[in-house]
């Protein structure tokens, strides 16, 4: 109770102090449209003060607070009767108050990223070239670790894919949309036209296969993190869409999204507690407690234990995500479905189109910009799975995803070595998409 | 309102520039304070506190702290005892972060050369107490560099089987004394159309652990004390034939049609807390865990010879003469700091007081060789003491000697794989054989 109540008064007075600081910040600059020389001496003593703490801060001199108090009068001094000599006017003062004033703003924000984000992932890099104690430079053994390691990544079975039969499957779906699409081109006049929907969706279903045969085939943390990120993002956003469009201007909309949404107030630890109930195993013979054993046993199979088979496991695991995150898919959607202007769809209707063209050739393209949002979003966020993971298998039986890896390589085998440089693979796959979402963001402000 | 005068502002400006020098050296203070503040304060009526950090919660924590009660009063000292299941994968955080308890309580004496770095190498004074009270190979599981690093507070007895001795009064079965008559015993039950074995290696973050003791214990009986201290030590490698036909025994033992209660590809999905209870319904005969599954049996379930369950010791073959090899296991005490009152903590750990004083609230087993056994409160609690005394000779769990990249992890992830059958045996082994990090 008194550790907290320190704690909390410690808090308390930081803010207050951080308040403090920027109000006199702005009271410095102040001065410098009057009173240059006291601007510059303050200036001047700010800048000593943080130089002789910072000279001061190894406790290197052992000067105590003599250091930054030195810093101040010194940089006092300086400031004064140095940097004020050459007097400024009244207007040249006002501009330099001008110029200052963004940073002193800014500066806030800046400093809590600095401590927060940009120091701890400079940190992390600089980490991931050592070696597990952090004592030794290594290079990049830690990266050809991951690269040489089994369990993180390798190329076997790389070679099952091209041979398995959900592959040659796919692979006959596409080459037949591709003809019949090509010589129906042909017959009709208006050329081949691959953004029709039977090529797409035999290209989707071929590359669903495809994915599906990888997933039989690959083994490796950073795989999975491959397949998480592929199935959860198109699943949910192409479940997401199909719910936004079905359920639009149809009776009982609002319910049926509630529905739909509500997993999304669930924490994914929460959700994957009720999907171990879900997934849950008896032996044979046994009252079955969990719901898909329950019903699979009501069918007349044999109970399975879902979330110990390799290769398929992954998948079940990868459904909680999707229960989750189609929600959000589709609230982001259905809203932008909402903003096709009527105009537009009634147009279309009149030229005769269908309600399935009114989908493909006018809504699609119109909120094009929203899925690409959703999409990168729902990439960013599946990335950095961890919990679901975490609470369901810990990594067990070949499902253990990069987050959870690095966690357990830094934390529990101490070797932040390695788990650095599992999260810096992880930060490097994500910067990209925080760029592109970024721009996006910005350009969106322009409009 | 609107133009304050140029003389209010730099008087404010005075005033912001005054409250934050004060806020300035009033942190400087606190850092300064932080230090001598601990040591100073301890000169008065209190003698400061300890903290204590470590993985048994409930009931045995419960225990742990109301053993220290006539430590508190005697010196003064309060203890602060926080557990927390996760504590494998929360103390290497607290250490790094700069935030160690006084004291922590290892499970897996193999971590504790990862953490000697950062540890307190004891003095004297407590190693003389500990050299007097445990046997010299206990000691050497915590000695890193010849310098003494923790102190064996708590045993567990792994080479147990649980069983119900109605039942096998009633089928008329005995007691077996060596492994054959085990193995043969298991043979009628299944002839019998029971099922010899209740088997569960799940553990969320640990599972697979059982899977390492029944893999340790048959290490013990049909290779031998030294072959396992070679084991141990990587001496040999993890994926030696030696090693590779004792797992594969285990795995064959287990994936005997009839065997293990729901086939051993399913072991990983039930919990090691829940999986022996099925045997107060009779759907298996025999669970081999540890003496501290005694706190698993649902409440109410009478323990002991005349109880609902019993323990007998895991035999040994009979054409193997390595001796009462009994695998055992234990947490140890590490001390992350050197203040007076947590040595003094620690030097209580290592007597024979705090044994006597722990073993009365049950759910314990001492590894002091001095402890009053009569102080145990049940007769099974007994059985286990005199099991214990009869080891000869004891290794303790070789898991949790290996370095914890193996022996919590990689081991782990093996035992998943193998009994699940995603990997054979010598896959598997080779996994861990390279995961074994280098010096």
């Amino acid at each position: 109770m008194e550790q907290l109540l320190v704690t909390l008064s410690g808090v308390v007075v930081a803010v207050v102090a951080s308040i403090a600081l920027f109000v006199a910040a702005n009271l410095v600059l102040d001065q410098a449209v009057r009173r240059f020389r006291l601007f510059a001496a303050l200036v001047g003593a700010l800048a000593g003060a943080v130089v002789g703490a910072l000279a001061n801060s190894g406790g290197w001199f052992k000067g105590g607070s003599a250091w930054p108090v030195g810093g101040a009068v010194v940089g006092a001094l300086v400031g004064a009767l140095v940097v004020a000599r050459r007097h400024r006017s009244p207007e040249e003062g006002r501009r330099t108050a001008n110029r200052w004033r963004p940073a002193v703003f800014l500066f806030p924000a800046i400093a809590f990223l600095t401590i927060g984000l940009v120091i701890p992932t400079i940190r992390t890099i600089f980490l991931s070239f050592h070696d597990r104690r952090t004592e030794n430079f290594v290079g990049f053994d830690n990266y050809r670790d991951i690269y040489g390691n089994r369990t993180i990544f390798s190329w076997n079975g790389f070679g099952d894919i091209l041979g398995s039969r959900l592959f040659l499957a796919g692979l006959a779906i596409a080459v037949v949309a591709l003809l019949v699409t090509v010589l129906r081109g042909r017959a009709s006049r208006r050329g081949v036209d691959l953004w029709a929907p039977l090529p797409v969706l035999s290209l989707s279903v071929t590359v669903s296969l495809v994915v599906l045969a990888a997933v039989g085939s690959l083994r490796g943390v950073i795989w999975n993190n491959v397949f998480w990120v592929l199935i959860v993002t198109s699943v949910s956003t192409v479940l997401g869409l199909a719910i936004a469009v079905l359920a639009d201007r149809s009776r009982g909309e609002s319910v049926a999204k509630s529905l739909i949404f509500l997993p999304m107030a669930i924490s994914f630890v929460g959700a994957s507690v009720i999907w171990r109930f879900v997934y849950a195993w008896e032996p044979e013979g046994e009252t079955q407690i969990g719901l898909l054993n329950a019903v699979w046993v009501f069918v007349g199979g044999e109970p399975q234990a879902w979330t110990s088979q390799q290769p398929w496991n992954t998948l079940f695991l990868i459904a909680i995500m999707i229960w989750v995150q189609t929600g959000f898919a589709m609230v982001v959607l259905s809203a932008a479905v909402k903003g096709v202007p009527d105009e537009l769809l009634e147009a279309a209707r009149v030229d005769g189109a269908s309600e399935g063209q009114t989908f493909w050739r006018v809504t699609l393209p119109h909120i094009r910009t929203t899925v690409a949002v959703v999409v990168t979003t729902l990439v960013i966020l599946v990335l950095k799975v961890y919990d679901i993971v975490k609470v369901m298998t810990n990594g067990g039986n070949g499902t253990d995803v990069i987050a959870n890896r690095l966690f357990q390589e830094a934390f529990v085998a101490r070797d932040l070595g390695l788990g650095s440089a599992l999260a810096v693979l992880l930060f490097v796959a994500i910067v990209p998409l925080m760029y592109v979402n970024a721009r996006r963001a910005s350009e969106g402000e322009g409009t | 309102m609107k133009t304050t005068s140029p003389t209010r502002r730099i008087g404010l400006l005075a005033v912001v520039l005054l409250f934050m020098a004060t806020f300035a050296v009033g942190c400087a203070d606190d850092d300064d304070g932080g230090d001598s503040g601990s040591g100073g304060g301890g000169g008065g009526e209190d003698s400061g506190t300890v903290t204590m950090f470590g993985p048994e919660v409930e009931g045995e924590a419960q225990g742990l702290v109301d053993a220290f009660a006539p430590f508190e009063e005697a010196e003064g000292v309060t203890i602060e005892y926080q557990g927390d299941r996760g504590f494998e994968e929360l103390i290497g955080n607290r250490v790094d972060g700069g935030d160690p308890p006084d004291i922590a309580f290892f499970p897996q004496p193999g971590k504790i050369r990862d953490f000697a770095a950062d540890a307190v190498a004891l003095p004297d004074s407590v190693r003389s107490v500990a050299e007097e009270n445990f046997d010299e190979g206990m000691l050497e599981f915590a000695t890193v560099d010849g310098e003494l690093y923790g102190v064996p507070v708590k045993a567990d007895l792994k080479s147990l089987v649980w069983y119900s001795p109605s039942d096998f009064a009633d089928a008329g079965y005995e007691i077996p004394e060596t492994m054959e008559d085990l193995l043969a015993l298991a043979d009628t039950m299944i002839a019998d159309d029971k099922t010899p074995f209740c088997v569960g290696i799940g553990s969320d973050a640990a599972t697979g652990w059982p899977f390492t003791d029944w893999v340790e214990d048959f290490m013990l009986r049909l290779k031998g004390p030294e072959v396992y201290d070679q084991w141990v030590n990587h001496e040999i490698p993890f994926d030696d034939p030696d090693v590779v036909e004792v797992v594969q025994y285990v795995q064959d033992l287990w994936a005997t049609e009839g065997m293990v209660r729901g086939g051993p590809e399913n072991v990983a999905d039930i919990p090691f807390a829940e999986a022996g209870v099925p045997l107060l319904e009779d759907q298996c005969m025999m669970h081999r865990q540890g003496n501290f599954y005694a706190a698993n049996w649902p409440d109410g379930t009478e323990l002991g010879e005349e109880g609902d369950v019993n323990a007998f010791y895991l035999p040994t073959f009979a054409d193997q003469s390595f001796g009462q090899v009994t695998l055992t296991g234990g947490i140890y005490a590490v001390a992350f700091s050197d203040r007076p009152e947590v040595i003094k903590a620690l030097e209580y750990l290592a007597g024979t007081e705090f044994a006597d004083n722990r073993a009365p609230t049950g759910g314990f087993l001492s590894p002091n060789k001095n402890t009053d056994t009569t102080k145990y409160p049940t007769e099974i609690e007994q059985t286990f003491a005199e099991i214990l005394g009869a080891a000869d000779p004891a290794r303790f769990d070789a898991s949790d000697l290996m370095p914890g990249a193996v022996g919590a992890g990689t081991f782990w992830d093996a035992a998943i794989d193998i009994t699940s059958g995603n990997r054979s045996v010598e896959e598997a082994l080779a996994d861990v054989e390279a995961s074994w990090p280098e010096d």
